[in-house]
Order: structure tokens, then C-alpha cells, then sequence
């Protein structure tokens, strides 16, 4: 395999690029300002700093592969095109009302509802009713479309999203509504809620095309510059741009289903995490992201991260396949506070970057994470290798006037106790996506990532009870080598709601056969030669009337009484699985119909390390006094880059490197592996077999 | 000994992971349906003497904080290991408040002693009694309502007691999914056992015995300054529930709200006698009991928002509850609908503390929505269908910083709705319209939150409705500070048409094919003077569908044509009606106009006469001789009642005379006397 991968995931700080080559050989990175007022000039400046420093000839660039926020940053701070929708008539309110719950943390009383992303009054009805089963009660009313149209245009809408009842089961009403709306508004986006996430549930439905049709417009303009600008850079590979499903799309995919991307930023760091283990064999693990103002949390079985169709973006639900990414507000920057009555909390409010942790010297005075380390000297006083000084004296001063002493504390315990604090913290959330879900942590290993992660990583395992901690060669820029290890993968969905004993095979065989033809010529519009193209089935199922589907592999060529009978088993067993009982005498409804259409893409080797003999000691750089959980210690301090598999580092033991710090506390071990990864035995039970459920069994 | 705070803040959040986890635990592997959507369920840890330091934030009834297992815990004699205790009876230790409800508790010991108890309850779906799912509201007796369960062992040294378990399941109609639930409840408790002997192992048996008083004793000491921030002084609330029972009179509840330094008395003494339905309070008195609490969490963390939740909270207040009333019911009262009364004290307890907090605390919350079932069978398969369609709820009250939440949050619980979607899939129902309800929030400079509708149309004959919970037709939600009460809750047969019929607070009927049911919540109050709020903000919810042209000109006096505001019309109507607020004497609460006409006779004055009269007559006797009363009063002309309670004492004087029972039961109450 010949040529060069080019990586570029944009941040909300820094743009992170990796250039490889994909048989291995170099491997570069870079590091660029993310620039948020025009992301793509980060992007440019990332290719341009990159082929500077390896001086490829860019034209031998053969894969582009780009992670982005745009989208996500666009519906988050509602800056994306003014948006319209169209809606049967009656059900104005679909936005407004919701679900009408209320998060069970939220003090009834005081809760505001989160504001829904189209108001009211752009929202306009149209006489039409579909029925659940697909026959038209009503017929469309065109001159109401026609009249919206005109209302949308004095509103001065850029986007118009169409929904309306039970438009999965026939599309046709959306479809000519859409046209009339076309050709009365010219360049406006129109989303279908039938393109955009063809399953019932009208409000989950509403929300995920307003949302696609609201940010439309910014992701087509975006990709549009970034395609034009690679090419006037010498870059002619085939641009790949990140999903919310841990896959890749094309440009022109991404200009139409945008809000496939509106989650993708945590999943390529934790798609990035499963990649490198599974190098390094491992395949069961718990990945932690720890930046500066939060941390992002993922369970990865079996090489693959795992896939919700609960994802959340802000404060709205979005239904699609997305990596199961449970965020906290724990990070470097989250902020220490003591309460008049002496209660010591942490975070979830944070310094951010500006102004940053008291030891950044930018007027913070509020101590942070980031400062309790730098007290405890688990971080160098410095970031960047020494590009930016930390102000010890700060970082001292803030903990003393706000923690230690309105707590009677010295300062080294007071940063103590903030550090175990936001540990604590941080393991609720790897709880929440490991024991909470039926799983042992002690199965699994932990990944460390993020600027921060590598510094609680020892201890965040030994909380858990992981018995082993892995630390990747490059734990900053994780998510662009997420994007090396993605394929080309679409999610298409059809409801078509069965209930026994009347199962209708017939047309369930029909709507499989509809949606691999349409998954298959999606792959070859993309150019992806057959022999590439893979085709999976699923279905969601449920017993009846309950309110949540789980979704059941479905690999049988026929659909036939026998393989429906199968379907319904593995349903009952991942239903035991998952919640320790099934019902067998309960009805089970099928609901949805799924096929998952891939695109195979190169993979790319990592370029490997020479070793050296088997427990050699690591080098030593320096030393450093360091405070775990007794007094200080000198404690040698290792460079990252400076060790080869075969080293090992024997706790007490700090590793710096450019961007981030791992700790390696007494009584812990790491090894290096061919790769520059790191593998730190944290003691404990280190239980390696199969995961299997623990709680839930009375 | 105190612990340092550091080692306390970790201890914390610990407990509160332990609780979390027993609460993923029963949610992951409970069987009913029921328990997963509503998530009515409870766990948590208590201190050996059972106040409960943890309970879990992201899953059951989250703000049941104060829940207080003394009682049970000290009905059993000798815990050994590995048992698990359990009751179900609302006249026994008063910790379950309804026989649905199953309360289990299990001792966690450390070599020998007793630690701490993991709790919790699921409510389920039936335990059997006279009507499916045991409740209903017309239920009289307790003994309707179900099997009864007193404290006992379930598991004597993790052994189960089988026979206990065949006479549950023998007394109920769906016994599996209880079973099922139950297993959850049980590996709930096992979980917490766990939490526990990890928390011990990890910081010492006697940091976790201090540690667990430590976080109890600081929930108090920051309610107690919570508290302190309020003004001292005596403030009266009361509220009604439209009817005490099918076409009845009304039901008051009334708090005296007494704020002294740290601590407040809630006195709840003007609350009417027990229903004979099945809407009363089970709270045996208890001063601190969790049902009433429930109120005050809600507004100590109203107040502020980093008030530990735990049960250290409910010692800052008592409350006084008269034995024999709608809050503190005498056995064998039914109780399975208490919740409807619960939703009314929780607005009850909110009120009376805004008067001491008008600018913190939001106005009244739209309540009166019903949980809406149908009945009905499938033109195309002939099977019948049951089902449950939507809990109608409504918004919050105005607050002090912006309107009141639309369509849910405050009295509307954390409840779902279910997709109009998922609901033609499953009822053969046609949905004609769900959303907002225009014009149904409280005007105010915060108006309060809108209502949510349903407008459906059966399909097939012999479609019955049932809409649980029915009420504010008559008595609507209040607003303050010059903000106005939301509309009243509304319930139609075909409207708009000649057969259109006023439903009120019927909660079932039986309609046929192309019939029109229309349901809508009551509306929430607004906050402050509507002539405050900025015209815009009026036009723009003129815009928005949820103010009609009409109301606005009315309760804003702002005029919008066609869509456009007029400034200049508003400004003068607008300059007219602050003239009209200003002669108006500006009362602190502004109530709905069937209240205002009801208390022209039923004033405070005629309410503590009854309160009296009604105290001096035996209990089963008191509902009985308040709806004598009634008839009596309202029998004279409105003008002919002097409204000083005398016309009160005067009927009540009459009842006795005409009831020669009554005279003997009070002759013989006086001898013992």
C-alpha cells in the first residue's frame, strides 16, 4: 500500500493532524490553532504546517479523513440557517410539548424547559393526515403549502423542515410538500423528515430534521471550502468527514444528512482508543477523555465502541445510531469551591481556557484540577514542554485562600482532597457505562486520553477496580487517530410495526430488500467497488407496549417463519442479557428494520518501535518532588519519546511528554509495547477473562 | 467525632453513587412496563435508626428525600444478617402511604452491628382489592384497596419466606410481574448491602457511622439557613380539590405557615374532615412525615440550589395534623388515591411560603389534568385494547426571573407522554390535535406556564374513557403579586358542535364512533402585574398561538391587528387599566372567579367555625355532617348569611337537632369528657 493518510480533527483549542504513511514507515503530527470563527482556515493551516514539516509532496496524499464540530458547535450555539417547519395540521406544538418530562435531578418547581431550536411562530400546519399503516385519511392540501411557503419567505427562512404524522409508513405527502416548497423557495434547504430519520416518535422525528435542516446549509458551505481548498493545496484524495456512528461520509452525504455529524467529535477519540488497543490486544475497555472542562466517557467490547439511539445533543434527544458517549463536567479546568458551611465541591463549573486555571497567571483566582496537580507536582510547571509557564505560586496561592484554609487544611492536603474529589467524580461516569450497565470493570482496561487524562488515569483504574491502565503513544491527538482506523458507513432505517402472531414476512422481506438496495447503491454512488461493500441486518424489537426497542442483529438471507422465530430468541436472550429476565410468554412486536451499509477503507500500519531488552529501566530525564498519597517524594521524571518496548517504569514514576503527563504512582508498573503505548499494571485484581454481568441477580 | 470535609464531600458522593446504583439496579432488572415508564419507585440507605442520608438524582421519585423508616425498622424484633423486612400497609409505622406501594428494608450489619439499612419502595401495578390496578378514587375502605402486608420478614437469614410469597401471589391479578419486581427490589437491596461493606473497606466503620450523621447534620444546618433567609411571621394558605366526592362539595386544605428563626411549623388544622373516597392522606401525624416534606424540599431547594437532599432537611420543620382530616386520615380510610391531594398540598405548602418569599418562589402550578385510559376494540381485528394514552399535564406558575415552564414540570410531575405516533399504533384512536392550549396561562409580567390538550375521536361503539385524577374545573390555579390565575381544566364531548357537552369533572364515560373527546390541564398562574410586561413579549405570544388578539387586549391591554402590534393603542388602553389595578386593592394572591364567588360565603371565618364544630363530633361522623352543613348554609339566600361563621354554628346546630344519632354520640363524647 502506497502513498500517504492525512488526519485532521478540529478541536475546540487546537486542530490535531497526522500525516502516515500507510504502509507504515513515518508517521508526522501537528498542531494548529482551531479557529472557530472559520474552522476551515484551522484545517488549512493544519495541512499546510504538516506537509511543511515532513516535506511529502502533497499530491501523494491518497486518503483525507477530517473530524469535525462544525455542526455540533452550529446547534449548540444556534447559529445555524434560520430554520422553518411544516407540520400536520393540529400538531403545531410537536416541538414545544415533547416529551413533557423532566430530567429527575431538575427541582420540579424551578425547572425552565431548554428553548426548542424553531419557535412556534415558524412553525405552520398544513392540512394532511397519513395513517399508521400508510393510507392517506386527508388528502394534502397544496394550496396550504403554497400559502406556508410564501409566510416562510416573509419570515425570511433559510431552511424548512417537513414532518409530519406517521410520514414513515408514506412519504409521499413530505415528498410533495417538500417540492412545492423547492419551487417557491429557491436555496432554501428543505430536510424530510422521512430522508432524515424515516422511524416513528413525531418529536424525536421533528427534532433530528429541524436540526439536519438547520445546519444543511453551514456544512455544505464548509465542506464545499474545505474540498476546493485541499485541491488548491495540491490535495486531490477523496475527502472522508467524521460521523456520530463512528463511520466516515463523503462531502456530498454530509452536505444532505448533517446532523450525522453532530456527535462525531467523542467518537473518534474513543473509535481512536479501540483501534490502538486492539493493536495491543486488547479488546474490552473503558475509555476516558479528560480535557479541560470535561471528560467524555465510553465502553468499548469487543475492538468496537458501543452504539446508543438515546444520543443527546444539548438539550435535544437525536435518535440515530451514535457511539454511546456519556459526558461529565470533570476536568483540568473544573473548579474547587467551599461552602459557607464547609462543604468542598468540584466542578462542575470551569475555568475553560480563559482564564484558565490560577497557575495559567490570566486572573483566575479560583483553584482548579489542574492547579492541585501542579501543588502535588504531578504536572511539570510548564505546558507544551516548557512553550508556557505555570505560576506555582498561583496555583498555591488560590488553593490556600479558597480550600485549605476556610477548611482548616494545609494546601497539600487541601489539593489532595481536590484531586480526590474529581476522581470520584470521574468514576461515577465510568460506573455509569460499565457496572451500571450489567458489566465487571474488573474484565475491562482502562484508556486514558485527553490532556488531562493520563494524570488520573493510575488512580481512576484503581477506583474502578480495572486492573490495568493504557495510555496511547499520542493520548492528545487520539481523535485524529480515530479517523485513520473508520470505514464509510451508512445507517438506514425503515418502521414498519409487526405484531404477532401476524408477522408479515412478505413485507418485511420487501422492506429489507428496499433498504440493501438502497445501502448498496448509496456504496457505489460513492464509488466503493464491490468487493468492499458489506451489508448488515438488524432489527428493533420489543415486548408490547413497552417504550424502549433494542436492536437484535438479523444475518439470515430469508425472512421465513424459522429466522423470525431466531430473531425473536436472540431478542429474549440480549433482553436477559441486558436486564436479567425475559419474558418469553410476553408478545414481541418488531418494530424497525435496519440495514448498516459499509465501505471497507485502507487501513494504515502504525509505524513500530525498536525495542529494547525485556525490563530494561526506563531512562530517567530528571527528578521531580511529588506528592501522592503520603508526603513528597523524588520521584524520576521519564520522557515520553524516549522510551522503547522493553522499558519499564517502576512506580513512583512521572512521564512527560508534550501535551500531556502520565502518572505512575507507587506500586504501579508500566511497560511500553511496540507501538510507544503504554501499559500500566495498576495492582489489584487484574481479571482479564470475558466480562460478564454482576449485579441485578437477587 | 466530626470528619474532615474532605473525607465527608467523598463519603457523599458514595452514598449518593450507592443509592444511584440500587436504583439502576431495580430499574435495569424490574419487570413491569409500569415501573420503567413512570419510574415510581424509591432506594436508598438510612442511618440504623432509619433516617435516610442517600438517595439516588437520575432515576424513581427522586425528591422523596426525607423518607423516614423509624417506624418500620423498630416494628420487627432482632435482625439477624441477610434479612429483608417488608409492608405494604398504609396503617402500619405510616411509611407506606398506599397498598401499591411495597416498602422493603434490609439490615446491613458490620461484625454484628447493625450499620445502616438499605430501603426502597416500586409501586405496583396491582395487589389485588376490589378493581384492577387497586385504585380507584370511589374506594371507601382501605380494605378495597388490596392485600395488606404488615411490617414482617420477607428473608430470615437470606432465606425467603415461601408462604408468605403464595399468599401475595395468591392476592393478586398479575402476579408474575410482581414476582419480577420484586426480584428487583431484592437484588436492589443486595446492591446496597454491597455499596456499603465497600464503603466500610474503604474509609473505616467509624468514619462511615460519624460520616453518615456528618451529612444528615449538614443537610439541617443549610436548610436551617435557608430558613433563617425568610422573614418571621404567620402566613395562611389554603386550596381546594374541586369535589370531596362525585358531585360534592368542595375539599379545603389550609395551611397556618408559622416562620421562626430557623425553624417553621406548618399547621394544616383548617384542613377538611376524611373523604369517604379515596383521596386521603395516610401520615399518622407524624410532624415530619415524607408526604408533607415532599413540599418542603420542593422549596428550600426553590430557595437554594446546593442544599443537600437528604432527610437531615425535615428537621427544621413540624407540622401539625389533625387526626381524622384529609391529611391524616383515620384507619380504615381508603387512601390509594392520595396522590391527587399530595399534588394539591405540595401548591398548598409553595403558596404559603411565597408570601414570605414573593421574590423567589413562582406562582400556582396548572394541576388538574387527568391520566387518560381507553377502552376500545380494533374495527380491524376485533380485539379489544386497554391503554393508557397520556397523562395531560401543564406548566409551572411564573417565577420571579421568566414565565412559568409550558406544558410540564411543577404539579405535572416527571411524568412522559406517550407519541401520538405510538398511540395510533397501539389504540384505535384517531388524534386530531395535541399540543399547547391557547389562552390557558395566568397573565402576568411572568405569565405562568400553558396547558397541554388532546382532542381525539373514537373509532369504534362502546369506547369507554376513563380520566383519572380529574379536577381544577372549578377552583384554578392562583397568581401573585398582581399576576393572574391560569384558566380552569376543561373536559368536552364533540365541542363545537350540537351534541357538544360539558364534561367537568367526570372521569369516565362511554362514547361511540366519530364522538369528539376533548381534555385540557388547568393553566398555571402568572407573576407580577401583566401591565408590566412588555408589549412585545405580549405580541410575540400572540404569534406564537399561546395568547389570543382577545385575551391580550383584555389581560395586557395590548393591541395586536393582523399580526401587528399598536404601540400607541397599547399604550393608551394599557395607561387605562394601570388606572383600574391602581383602585383595585391589590391583594397578594389573585384567584379564579368560581373561588371569589365560593368564599363570598365560605370565608375564613365560616372555615373556622366548621373546623370547629366538625372537631367537637366523633371522626366517621364528619364528612356526614359537612355535607349537612353545606346544604343548610347554601340554602339561604346569599344575602341572608352574615359571613361571620355564625350561619355555620346555626346549621350545625340544626344537623344535631335533626339527627337524634348524632345528639346521642355527642352526649356520650361529653360524659367521657
Amino acid at each position: 500500500m502506497s502513498g500517504f493518510a492525512l488526519a485532521l480533527d478540529v478541536g475546540g483549542t487546537f486542530t490535531d493532524v497526522i500525516l502516515i504513511r500507510r504502509d507504515g514507515g513515518a508517521l508526522w503530527t501537528a498542531k494548529a490553532s482551531s479557529t472557530p470563527s472559520d474552522p476551515a482556515e484551522g484545517f488549512f493551516d493544519g495541512i499546510e504546517k504538516v506537509l511543511a514539516r515532513s516535506a511529502v509532496d502533497p499530491g501523494e496524499v491518497a486518503t483525507l479523513l477530517h473530524g469535525s464540530t462544525v455542526a455540533t458547535n452550529a446547534i449548540l450555539e444556534g447559529k445555524g440557517a434560520l430554520t422553518g417547519m411544516l407540520v400536520t395540521d393540529g400538531f403545531k406544538y410537536v416541538l414545544e410539548v415533547g416529551r413533557a418530562e423532566v430530567p429527575r435531578k431538575e427541582n420540579l418547581f424551578a425547572w425552565v424547559k431548554p428553548a426548542r431550536p424553531v419557535p412556534p411562530r415558524r412553525i405552520l400546519e398544513a392540512p394532511e393526515r397519513v395513517l399508521v399503516d400508510g393510507t392517506v385519511a386527508r388528502p394534502l392540501d397544496e394550496a396550504a403549502c403554497e400559502a406556508a411557503a410564501r409566510t416562510f419567505a416573509a419570515l425570511g427562512v433559510r431552511a424548512v423542515a417537513v414532518v409530519f404524522l406517521h410520514a414513515y409508513a408514506n412519504p409521499a405527502h413530505e415528498r410533495r410538500a417538500g417540492e412545492i416548497l423547492a419551487a417557491a423557495l429557491p436555496g432554501v434547504e428543505i430536510a424530510l423528515s422521512s430522508d432524515v430519520l424515516p422511524v416513528f416518535r413525531e418529536y424525536e422525528r421533528a427534532v433530528a430534521t429541524v436540526l439536519n435542516a438547520s445546519v444543511q446549509p453551514v456544512v455544505a458551505r464548509y465542506v464545499r471550502r474545505l474540498v476546493d481548498g485541499a485541491a488548491a493545496r495540491g490535495i486531490h484524495a477523496p475527502l472522508h468527514v467524521m460521523k456520530s456512528n463512528g463511520g466516515v461520509f463523503t462531502p456530498e452525504q454530509a452536505a444532505r444528512q448533517s446532523v450525522q455529524m453532530a456527535l462525531s467529535g467523542p467518537a473518534a477519540g474513543a473509535q481512536g482508543a479501540a483501534y490502538l488497543a486492539g493493536l495491543a490486544g486488547v479488546r474490552d475497555l473503558v475509555t476516558i477523555d479528560m480535557g479541560g472542562t470535561s471528560a467524555d466517557v465510553c465502553l468499548v467490547r469487543d475492538g468496537a465502541p458501543s452504539i446508543t439511539l438515546d444520543g443527546v445533543i444539548g438539550p435535544y434527544p437525536l435518535s440515530l445510531p451514535i457511539v454511546d458517549i456519556h459526558t461529565i463536567g470533570a476536568g483540568g479546568g473544573s473548579i474547587a469551591t467551599v461552602s459557607d458551611l464547609g462543604g468542598l465541591a468540584v466542578g462542575p463549573r470551569s475555568a475553560g481556557a480563559d482564564p484558565g486555571p490560577a497557575c495559567y497567571g490570566k486572573g483566575g483566582e479560583e483553584p482548579t484540577v489542574t492547579d492541585a496537580n501542579l501543588v502535588l507536582g504531578r504536572i511539570p510547571p510548564h505546558l507544551l514542554d516548557g512553550e508556557i509557564p505555570l505560576d506555582v505560586e498561583a496555583a498555591h496561592r488560590a488553593i490556600e485562600t479558597r480550600v485549605a484554609a476556610p477548611l482548616g487544611l494545609d494546601v497539600v492536603e487541601a489539593a489532595r482532597g481536590i484531586v480526590a474529589i474529581v476522581d470520584n467524580n470521574m468514576v461515577g461516569a465510568l460506573k455509569v457505562v460499565s457496572v451500571e450497565r450489567g458489566y465487571d470493570p474488573r474484565a475491562f482496561a482502562l484508556c486514558a486520553f485527553g490532556g488531562a487524562g493520563p494524570v488520573h488515569g493510575a488512580s481512576l483504574a484503581r477506583l474502578l477496580g480495572t486492573g490495568s491502565l493504557f495510555v496511547p503513544r499520542y493520548p492528545g491527538i487520539l481523535c485524529a487517530m480515530g479517523l485513520l482506523a473508520t470505514d464509510q458507513q451508512y445507517d438506514l432505517v425503515r418502521t414498519r410495526i409487526q405484531r404477532p402472531p401476524r408477522y408479515d414476512l412478505a413485507a418485511m422481506a420487501e422492506i429489507l430488500a428496499e433498504l440493501l438496495a438502497e445501502g448498496d447503491a448509496r456504496l457505489a454512488a460513492e464509488g466503493v467497488p464491490a468487493e468492499r461493500r458489506r451489508l448488515s441486518r438488524a432489527a428493533d424489537l420489543r415486548y408490547a407496549r413497552q417504550g424502549v426497542e433494542l436492536t437484535v442483529p438479523f444475518e439470515a438471507e430469508r425472512v421465513d417463519a424459522e429466522s423470525i422465530a431466531r430473531l425473536v430468541e436472540d431478542y429474549h436472550a440480549l433482553h436477559e442479557r441486558l436486564y436479567t429476565f425475559a419474558d418469553r410468554e410476553a408478545p414481541v412486536e418488531i418494530v424497525n428494520l435496519r440495514v448498516t451499509a459499509t465501505g471497507l477503507m485502507d487501513r494504515v500500519t502504525l509505524p513500530r518501535l525498536d525495542a529494547v531488552a525485556a525490563g530494561t529501566p526506563a531512562p530517567v530525564h530528571a527528578e521531580r518532588r511529588v506528592a501522592f498519597d503520603a508526603d513528597f517524594v523524588t520521584t524520576p521524571v521519564h520522557r515520553r519519546e524516549a522510551l522503547r518496548p522493553g522499558h519499564r517504569v517502576v512506580g513512583p514514576a512521572i512521564v512527560d511528554q508534550a501535551d500531556t503527563t502520565t502518572v505512575v504512582p507507587p506500586g504501579c508498573i508500566a511497560t511500553v509495547d511496540v507501538f510507544g503505548n503504554l501499559s500500566v499494571a495498576v495492582g489489584g485484581a487484574a481479571a482479564r477473562d470475558r466480562m460478564r454481568p454482576v449485579e441485578g441477580q437477587p | 467525632m466530626p470528619i474532615d470535609k474532605v473525607t465527608l464531600a467523598i463519603l457523599g458522593n458514595h452514598a449518593r453513587a450507592a443509592a444511584e446504583s440500587m436504583a439502576y439496579t431495580l430499574y435495569r432488572t424490574a419487570h413491569s412496563t409500569f415501573v420503567k415508564e413512570t419510574e415510581d419507585f424509591t432506594t436508598g440507605l438510612t442511618t440504623p435508626a432509619g433516617a435516610t442520608f442517600a438517595t439516588p438524582t437520575e432515576l424513581g421519585a427522586t425528591w422523596f428525600v426525607c423518607l423516614d423508616y423509624g417506624n418500620a425498622i423498630r416494628a420487627i424484633d432482632g435482625y439477624e444478617e441477610g434479612d429483608i423486612c417488608l409492608t405494604n400497609d398504609p396503617y402500619s409505622g405510616y411509611v407506606c402511604t398506599h397498598p401499591p406501594d411495597l416498602h422493603l428494608w434490609q439490615p446491613i450489619f458490620h461484625r454484628g452491628e447493625v450499620v445502616s439499612f438499605a430501603v426502597g419502595h416500586i409501586h405496583n401495578t396491582d395487589v389485588g382489592g376490589a378493581v384492577p390496578a387497586s385504585l380507584s378514587r370511589t374506594l371507601t375502605e382501605v380494605h378495597q384497596e388490596g392485600l395488606r402486608i404488615p411490617p414482617m420478614k420477607l428473608a430470615r437469614r437470606g432465606e425467603l419466606d415461601r408462604s408468605l410469597l403464595d399468599v401475595m401471589w395468591t392476592n393478586v391479578r398479575m402476579p408474575e410481574q410482581n414476582w419480577g419486581d420484586l426480584k428487583a427490589q431484592i437484588a436492589a437491596m443486595r446492591t446496597g448491602e454491597r455499596k456499603v461493606h465497600e464503603m466500610i473497606a474503604r474509609f473505616g466503620v467509624d468514619t462511615f457511622r460519624s460520616g453518615v450523621e456528618d451529612l444528615l447534620d449538614y443537610a439541617e444546618a443549610q436548610a436551617r439557613r435557608v430558613v433563617r433567609s425568610l422573614p418571621d411571621g404567620e402566613y395562611f394558605f389554603s386550596d381546594y380539590i374541586d369535589e370531596d366526592a362525585p358531585g360534592g362539595h368542595p375539599c379545603r386544605i389550609a395551611l397556618r405557615l408559622e416562620i421562626r428563626d430557623d425553624e417553621v411549623v406548618l399547621d394544616f388544622s383548617g384542613s377538611d374532615p376524611q373523604l369517604e373516597s379515596s383521596i386521603n392522606m395516610p401520615t399518622g401525624g407524624d410532624p415530619r412525615h415524607v408526604l408533607l416534606m415532599v413540599g418542603l424540599v420542593y422549596v428550600l431547594y426553590s430557595l437554594d440550589r446546593t442544599l443537600p437532599l437528604n432527610a437531615g432537611i425535615a428537621r427544621v420543620a413540624r407540622c401539625i395534623l389533625p387526626e381524622g382530616s384529609v391529611v391524616n386520615a383515620s384507619f380504615p380510610a381508603a387512601v390509594g388515591m392520595r396522590s391527587l391531594t399530595c399534588v394539591r398540598l405540595q401548591g398548598v405548602i409553595m403558596g404559603a411560603f411565597s408570601q414570605a418569599a414573593p421574590d423567589r418562589l413562582p406562582a400556582g402550578p396548572a394541576s388538574g389534568g387527568p391520566i387518560m385510559n381507553v377502552n376500545t376494540v380494533d374495527n380491524r381485528t376485533g380485539r379489544r385494547v386497554v391503554a393508557s394514552i397520556d397523562p395531560i399535564t401543564g406548566g409551572a406558575g411564573g417565577n420571579p426571573r421568566e414565565d412559568g415552564t409550558d406544558g410540564s414540570g411543577a404539579n405535572s410531575s416527571f411524568l412522559k407522554n406517550t407519541p401520538v405516533e405510538i398511540n395510533e399504533a397501539e389504540v384505535p384512536i384517531r388524534i386530531l390535535r395535541y399540543g399547547l392550549a391557547r389562552d390557558s396561562a395566568g397573565a402576568g409580567f411572568h405569565r405562568g406556564g400553558l396547558a397541554t390538550e388532546l382532542t381525539f375521536e373514537a373509532q369504534a361503539p362502546g369506547t369507554r374513557v376513563t380520566a383519572r385524577n380529574r379536577d381544577r374545573t372549578r377552583f384554578t390555579s392562583w397568581g401573585i403579586q398582581g399576576g393572574r390565575p391560569g384558566a380552569p381544566s376543561r373536559f368536552v364531548l364533540n365541542p363545537g358542535t350540537a351534541r357538544e357537552q360539558d364534561l367537568a369533572n367526570t372521569d369516565i364515560l362511554t362514547i361511540g364512533p366519530g364522538d369528539v373527546v376533548h381534555i385540557r390541564c388547568g393553566g398555571a398562574g402568572g407573576w407580577g402585574s401583566p401591565l408590566r410586561r412588555p408589549a412585545e413579549a405580549v405580541a410575540l405570544d400572540v404569534a406564537r398561538g399561546f395568547v389570543s388578539p382577545e385575551r391580550a387586549l383584555a389581560d395586557y391591554g395590548v393591541v395586536v391587528r393582523d399580526g401587528v402590534l399598536d404601540a400607541d393603542a397599547s399604550a393608551r388602553e394599557r395607561e387605562r387599566l394601570r388606572a383600574e389595578e391602581a383602585a383595585a386593592d391589590g391583594d397578594f394572591y389573585a384567584f379564579g372567579a368560581s373561588r371569589i364567588a365560593y368564599e363570598r360565603t365560605w370565608n375564613r371565618a365560616c372555615y373556622a367555625a366548621l373546623t370547629e364544630v366538625l372537631a367537637s363530633v366523633p371522626v366517621h361522623w364528619r364528612f356526614f355532617v359537612k355535607h349537612r352543613v353545606f346544604e343548610r348554609v347554601e340554602a339561604h339566600p346569599p344575602d341572608a348569611r352574615p359571613g361571620d361563621g355564625s350561619e355555620v354554628r346555626a346549621a350545625f346546630d340544626a344537623v344535631v337537632a335533626s339527627y337524634v344519632q348524632l345528639r346521642t354520640v355527642l352526649a356520650a363524647g361529653a360524659a367521657r369528657r
